[in-house]
């Protein structure tokens, strides 16, 4: 009697220890009732994908221009389903169009629903923009000091060339970039905005993979999205281009208006198992 | 008894079997009995406001290690005549580089870019001004067999270290047991490296609000940190480099292809790394290939060459007055106050060799 105790204890055991030493204690298959999804950024000019470094695009007011440079931060990323919930897809992320570890997002565990539409804040709230608050954004998005003492990151660099000159195609460099801004004796201007996309209502099985694609049209910056509207926000690069931007509130209150109107947003379903 | 013996058995062969993280369900060896005992944890203290100093999980730094790594780093013993160490080229009181335009190997061949100074190591990415490696440990490992430097095959090096009267028990210290690898050494360097913190200049004391700037200073660090100026763009403080690549219009045709003969994109033509500006006021030369002196490297932002190759950044200026003469004084007059004289005289980052 005494020996089989020491035997069923033993093996009882062992079974809890086996179960301890598992690396992946993951769900059976076929039970999992969430699924996983790749974020990922896609980036147009008038409808036309993005190649990077060549004079192909033309702003609304007509200036030839090319991208070599594109990095920006957002935040507070969403999934929103029909029943009026969200999930958060992640907090704060960094973008550089040169660096390839930070263009996909990876989500796991997501709850099962019916998907419309995606939303995050373009920048970061000023609330959530301070200098060193967020260590993963590198160093080159810090915004200067003398625009606003420690107020934290850029939103966005863009930058490339653009034809001066149709005539002598003489061309200069232009800086898109946006942020917050705090001038002697001003308010800190939040010129970050929050981006809804909505799109078509998208549905991935239980234990399935979705593709979040997230699209940028960058020649909305650019462009006046209201015409009727009294107030022109029209971005000329042959005014604004290779200005001093950053510290321009007319600039970036252009900006601000016109971005919203720069995404879009489809998910699409890749797998995964319907019961 | 027999029963009990069956038991035991049974549970070990479970017990090994869950444990196991191999497919094949071999049981790996348990690790080596360390012979000299485990080194020294080293926490790299950094003052609270700067950023975190990043340290690679295969590489903790330690007492011993970074003891070791100092050894290796004055010692000619790593070069081909034993007449050359690391220490040869980056020269403490010089930020760690060197004062001639391009160092002279044992052979006395020249390479054509700078020694670059190192400062504040530990937060670099990619090192090199082409950034062609990703580590310090992985950047220790080119000089010593390069035959334009130090020119010594890496199964030299280690044959020497073992026949040493010291290294053996240096490398059992810092590393457990005694056997010597390339590996080791260049990991006991990156160790001593990552020491090589400086946040005690003039800048510094500033930022902790127990010092202040002349009226020169004042004006330069306001240039510096605004979009006339706007050096802060590549030279983001408090480390004073972004560790980023920019064409900065060095040349009309470009010279050295710098980033591009790493990454083959036409687009890094001309790019090489951003250095930190920290204790660049100790320094004589400038630029990858040491063409300037620290004003000329200012004044170059007046007067780079111009073209589509060229980083918008600097392009931008095309548009814009050129800084006065006035406002590049002030420039580098802010620079002056980015010397940090405690690194550039710090015992514990001085040879250890007698004189």
């Amino acid at each position: 009697m005494s020996s089989i105790r020491v035997l069923l204890t033993a093996l009882c055991l062992c079974v809890l220890v086996a179960l301890g030493c598992s690396d992946d204690p993951a769900t059976p298959p076929g039970e999992d009732t969430t699924w996983t999804a790749d974020v990922l950024f896609g980036f147009t000019v008038n409808g036309t994908p993005l190649a990077l470094n060549l004079m192909d695009y033309s702003t609304p007011a007509g200036t030839k221009y090319s991208v070599k440079t594109l990095r920006f931060v957002i935040s507070d990323l969403r999934l929103h389903s029909d029943d009026g919930k969200s999930v958060l897809l992640k907090s704060v992320h960094y973008y550089d169009v040169s660096d390839l570890a930070t263009q996909t997002i990876h989500v796991t565990k997501l709850p099962h629903a019916n998907y419309v539409s995606v939303s995050f804040r373009w920048g970061l709230s000023t609330a959530n923009n301070a200098r060193d608050s967020h260590p993963e954004i590198p160093l080159i998005m810090v915004w200067p000091t003398e625009l606003g003492a420690d107020l934290g990151y850029h939103y966005m660099q863009l930058e490339g060339n653009y034809e001066k000159d149709p005539v002598t195609h003489e061309t200069g460099g232009y800086t898109t970039h946006t942020g917050p801004l705090h001038l002697n004796g001003d308010p800190v201007y939040d010129f970050s905005f929050p981006v809804s996309a909505s799109f078509t209502p998208a549905h991935v099985h239980e234990g399935g993979h979705g593709e979040l694609d997230i699209n940028i049209d960058l020649n909305g910056w650019y462009t006046d999205h209201s015409p009727g509207d009294p107030v022109d926000t029209q971005y000329d690069f042959k005014t604004l281009g290779d200005q001093m931007i950053m510290g321009n509130i007319d600039a970036q209150t252009k900006l601000q208006t016109n971005g919203p109107g720069c995404f879009s947003a489809t998910l699409t379903a890749l797998g995964g198992h319907d019961h | 008894m027999k029963l009990r013996l069956l038991t035991l058995g049974i549970c070990a062969t479970l017990l090994i079997a869950a444990c196991s993280n191999d497919d094949d369900g071999t049981v790996k060896p348990p690790p080596p009995v360390a012979e000299c005992g485990a080194p020294t944890p080293l926490k790299l203290e950094v003052p609270p406001g700067y950023p975190q100093m990043p340290v690679p999980a295969g590489n903790p730094t330690t007492v011993q290690g970074v003891e070791l790594g100092r050894l290796l780093f004055y010692d000619p013993i790593l070069s081909g005549d034993s007449t050359q160490a690391c220490a040869s080229c980056h020269i403490q009181n010089l930020a760690f580089s060197d004062s001639r335009r391009f160092s002279e190997g044992i052979t006395g061949a020249k390479g054509n870019r700078h020694a670059p100074a190192i400062v504040n190591p530990a937060y670099t990415g990619d090192t090199f001004w082409d950034g062609r490696v990703h580590s310090l440990e992985e950047q220790a490992t080119k000089p010593v067999p390069n035959q334009d430097e130090m020119n010594l095959p890496w199964p030299v090096a280690i044959e020497r270290l073992e026949n040493s009267p010291t290294y053996p028990d240096k490398f059992c210290a810092a590393f457990g047991d005694s056997k010597i690898t390339m590996d080791r050494v260049t990991k006991a360097i990156a160790q001593f490296e990552r020491t090589f913190i400086s946040f005690n200049s003039k800048y510094d004391r500033v930022r902790r609000g127990v010092d202040s700037y002349t009226a020169m200073e004042a004006g330069g660090a306001r240039l510096f940190n605004n979009e006339r100026g706007d050096c802060f763009h590549c030279h983001q403080a408090p480390l004073f480099t972004t560790s980023t690549f920019h064409n900065t219009g060095l040349d009309s045709v470009v010279v050295d292809r710098g980033r591009y003969d790493v990454t083959g994109n036409p687009a890094d033509l001309g790019k090489f790394k951003a250095p930190s500006l920290r204790n660049c006021a100790d320094r004589f030369v400038f630029e990858h290939d040491s063409r300037f002196s620290l004003r000329e490297a200012v004044e170059h932002y007046n007067n780079f060459h111009d073209g589509l190759d060229v980083d918008p950044l600097i392009r931008v200026r095309r548009s814009r007055a050129p800084m006065t003469e006035a406002e590049i004084d002030s420039i580098v007059e802010f620079l002056g106050a980015l010397s940090d004289p405690d690194f550039i005289t710090n015992p514990n980052l001085a040879t250890p060799y007698a004189p």
